[in-house]
Formats: C-alpha cells, sequence, structure tokens
C-alpha cells in the first residue's frame, strides 16, 4: 500500500482551495425593539478592486456617488440575485435555522473609492417567554466572496435598555463550509427582558 | 489508509467540478440549506488553518495590487511595476490553487496520456495563457464596442464559452477513452519507452484554458476604471505565469509519479501493464465525466 503515497502531491493543490475573487469587510448592528430583537442592519465595505469593477458598470455619470437611480439599478444588478444566497447571512435562534425572507432599506453608497452596502434584514425573536439565545454569522457558502468582521467595530447594539444581554464571537465549528475548510466566526447573543 | 486515499480522491474530483459562479449575477444558482454538519463530504481539519492562511495571503496580495497599480498610475517607476509584476505573478500562482483552473483536469488529461515533462510543462502554460487571454479579449471587446456592463456581458459571454469548453471537454475525454479501446484491441502489449503521439494535447489546452478567468477579469477592469489598462495587461500576463507554474506543477507532478510506477513495477510486466490501462482509462473517463458533469451544471444551474 506504500505506493499510494506517490499520489499525495496530486492532492495538496486541492486541499488549498481557499479561492475567493471578493472580499467583504462586515459589520452588524444589533436593533431591539420593546418585546425583543428587531433585527440586524449589516454593512458590508467591498475590497477596491471589485468595487471599482461594480462602480464603474452602475456609476453612470461617473461623478463618484450612487444617485437614487444608480442604487436602484446597482440593488436590481448586483445585490438581490444574494436572495438565493440568503445574502450571506446565517441565523439559528435557540438552535434553530431562521429563514430569512427578506431584506429592507438597500442602500448602496461610494465611500472613499469603495462600494458599500447597507441593508436591514428582520429577525424578530420576542423575550416574553423568557432568555432567547441568536447566532448570526455572515458567509459565502460558495466561497466566491471572503467576508470578515470589520476590524474596528465589527458589531454594535441599539435600544438595548429593556434587556440584559451578553454576547460572544465564537469559531462555529458545526457550520464549517466550503467542503469542511472555513470555519465561520458567528456573534452569539444571549438577551432576556429586565426584570 | 485505503479509505482515507479514495475519499481524498473523491474530493479532489468533486472539488473541481464547483463552478464559482459569481453570486452577486449569476441568475440559476440557489444555494443548498445552511444545515449544521450539512455538507457530508469534508476535508479534514488539518486543512482548515492552511486554508485560512491562503485566504488572508490573496486578500491581502489583492489589496496591494489594487494599491501598487494606483501608485503606478501617479508615478511612473520601474521599482514599482517590478513589484507589481512579483505580486501578480503569486497571485497568479495562489489562484490557481482554487478550483476551477484545469488542475483536475490536467491531472486526468496526463494520468491517460503517455507524455513527457517538456509536454507537461507546455500544457499548463497552455492552460494558464489561455485562460487569462480569453479574459482580456472579452475585456477589450467590451471596452472597444459597448462601453459598459462589463461584469454583466462577461457573465453572460462566459456562459456561451464555457459550453463550448465543456462540450469539448466530454469530446476529448470520448476520443481518448474510444483511443484507448482501439489501442488495447490492437496490442496486447505496451512496450517501454514508446511515447503516444500527442495529437490530442493542443485540442485539451484549448479546451480546458478557453473559460476565461475571474481574477484576471476583476484585475483588468480595475485597471480599466482607473484608465491604465497597459498595467492591467501586464499585471494580467504575469498572473497567468503564475496559474500556468501551478498547472504546469500538477502536470509534471502526475508524469513524475506515474514513472515512480512504471519504475517500482518494472520486473512485473503484467501489473505494470494492468496498472497503465488502469491509468488509460480513468484518466480518460474521468475527462469525458467531468466535462459531462460541467456541461450539466451550466444548463441546470
Amino acid at each position: 500500500m506504500k505506493f499510494i503515497f506517490i499520489f499525495i502531491p496530486f492532492l495538496i493543490p486541492s486541499f488549498l482551495t481557499a479561492h475567493p475573487h471578493v472580499f467583504i469587510d462586515n459589520s452588524i448592528l444589533v436593533i431591539f425593539n420593546e418585546t425583543g430583537l428587531a433585527g440586524f442592519k449589516h454593512e458590508w465595505i467591498f475590497d477596491e478592486m471589485f468595487s471599482s469593477t461594480i462602480i464603474h458598470e452602475f456609476d453612470l455619470d461617473s461623478n463618484g456617488k450612487f444617485d437614487e437611480k444608480e442604487i436602484k439599478e446597482v440593488k436590481r444588478g448586483a445585490f438581490s440575485n444574494l436572495e438565493k444566497h440568503d445574502y450571506f447571512t446565517d441565523i439559528t435562534i435557540n438552535g434553530r435555522q431562521f429563514e430569512i425572507k427578506e431584506v429592507e432599506d438597500f442602500h448602496a453608497r461610494i465611500d472613499s473609492g469603495v462600494m458599500v452596502y447597507n441593508f436591514f434584514l428582520p429577525c424578530e425573536v420576542n423575550a416574553d417567554s423568557g432568555k432567547k439565545e441568536v447566532k448570526i454569522a455572515v458567509y459565502d457558502q460558495t466561497y466566491f466572496v471572503q467576508v470578515m468582521w470589520e476590524s474596528q467595530e465589527p458589531f454594535n447594539f441599539k435600544d438595548t435598555s429593556n434587556f440584559e444581554i451578553g454576547f460572544e464571537v465564537i469559531e462555529d465549528e458545526k457550520k464549517a463550509y466550503y467542503y469542511g475548510q472555513i470555519i465561520p466566526e458567528a456573534l452569539k447573543i444571549k438577551f432576556s427582558k429586565r426584570p | 489508509m485505503k479509505k482515507f486515499f479514495i475519499s481524498m480522491c473523491l474530493f479532489f474530483v468533486v472539488n473541481s467540478v464547483i463552478a464559482q459562479d459569481n453570486p452577486f449575477l449569476t441568475k440559476e444558482k440557489t444555494i443548498s440549506e445552511r444545515k449544521e454538519g450539512g455538507k457530508t463530504l469534508s476535508y479534514p481539519g488539518c486543512t482548515q488553518k492552511i486554508a485560512g492562511k491562503i485566504a488572508l495571503l490573496q486578500r491581502s496580495l489583492n489589496k496591494r495590487l489594487a494599491e501598487l497599480t494606483k501608485e503606478l498610475k501617479e508615478k511612473k517607476s520601474t521599482k514599482l511595476l517590478f513589484f507589481i509584476i512579483f505580486i501578480t505573478f503569486i497571485y497568479g500562482v495562489v489562484h490557481a490553487l482554487g478550483p476551477g483552473h484545469g488542475k483536475t483536469l490536467t491531472f486526468s488529461y496526463f494520468l491517460s496520456e503517455e507524455t513527457n515533462i517538456r509536454k507537461g510543462i507546455a500544457v499548463g502554460c497552455i492552460i494558464g495563457f489561455l485562460h487569462a487571454l480569453s479574459a482580456l479579449t472579452l475585456v477589450l471587446i467590451l471596452y472597444f464596442t459597448i462601453k459598459k456592463a462589463y461584469l454583466h456581458n462577461i457573465e453572460s459571454m462566459s456562459r456561451t464559452i464555457k459550453i463550448i469548453s465543456y462540450s469539448l471537454i466530454a469530446g476529448i475525454g470520448l476520443f481518448l477513452l474510444i483511443k484507448n479501446i482501439y489501442d488495447t484491441k490492437r496490442r496486447k502489449t505496451i512496450k517501454d519507452k514508446e511515447i503516444r503521439p500527442f495529437q490530442s494535447a493542443i485540442p485539451f489546452s484549448f479546451a480546458v484554458g478557453v473559460i476565461p478567468c475571474t481574477g484576471a477579469t476583476i484585475v483588468l477592469l480595475f485597471s480599466l476604471s482607473l484608465g491604465v489598462l497597459k498595467i492591467g495587461i501586464i499585471s494580467t500576463f504575469f498572473m497567468a505565469l503564475g496559474m500556468a507554474t501551478t498547472i504546469s506543477s500538477v502536470g509534471v507532478l502526475t508524469i513524475l509519479a506515474k514513472d515512480s510506477f512504471k519504475r517500482i513495477l518494472l520486473r512485473k510486466v503484467k501489473l505494470n501493464f494492468i496498472l497503465q490501462k488502469i491509468f488509460s482509462f480513468g484518466g480518460a473517463f474521468l475527462i469525458f465525466a467531468l466535462g459531462a458533469i460541467l456541461l450539466l451544471g451550466v444548463y441546470v444551474g
């Protein structure tokens, strides 16, 4: 059986299939309402190269800004299709998969030469019935896009005064994707109503 | 150990079939559910750290290339240009390690065909350069014609090219299979040092390399948006050289490994003959099957 080791060199390049073409720095604003979690506001900052291709294509008047009409075109041409990819977002509520149906308030802008997307992803979780645990990770399962947490302020919380909140960033090994090679980093939030 | 080997081979093949379409644009694709441990196939855990590091390397190379291109636009400098050449070469080497750059097909081809190292390098170079040249041609056609909607047009043009390419790959696989059957019937033994004609190498390299490289397309469109297409073309050339290096390495490794087999089994003539037949038929069948699966993937989505 020793001869099988001869084959190992062929397999090495295939192991290293890290192959993203697009890079996103992602930050999330976790928004609460009176009863519990309301949803997540995403901000995606794209890498300069991919940004330039989209800007070149959609900033039709080349003024370095997206106007309302151009934003609609960006949404139609380079965002809406992500519905099929759950907008790269994976949410579980108390261990159960949350089905992403829609996003709201999509906005695209050009900031210092790079493209930035903002959108709100509704995910209502009522905390009346006790403590809740919500896990959110942002990644592209096809690995065409590599999504990483933004380094300065990867996440923040809004309207939290009614709740006791704990959170941590975990390596969610059970969600390892792209043939188990990439482990996503998930934000795990635990919250309950203040007495 | 046997199971490990078989499963590795399986991943190797399956991995190459993953169509890396742009999720922002590709209309057909719908992603599978995100279940815990949903994937039935997975690499061993030890690859996770390597994959993560390679991804970070790609990210920093991508960023550095963007910065350097902008810098070179501002001030003409030979030093900067050489730095770009170096970065793009490394970017090409790393980029071609990912799926969709013909490595499995190259492996299968050289498994099936009797050839030498020089031709292994040649096939890798043709695939690498054609892969980038195809991207450059599409970008230039769009630049000189409609001058807009580059990404969307390239995406739809790529689809047609993929259909042609995958059909050719499946056809070549089928041709090699038939040729092997014919050879087996014609001769009972294969003489050592005998190298068969290399007629199918050029069509094979063309069929595999003709698909435009998305990485090169993005580099070109970036330089186009800055108004420095020349720098983009230079970058693409050296990126192609990097990709050619990776793909050639796979070809050469395959040929060397096959030679090792022959040397190990030099005295066991019958076993040697059977193994060579397994390689020839297996390689040809892999080329045919991959071409067919990829072609099916374009239509099914």
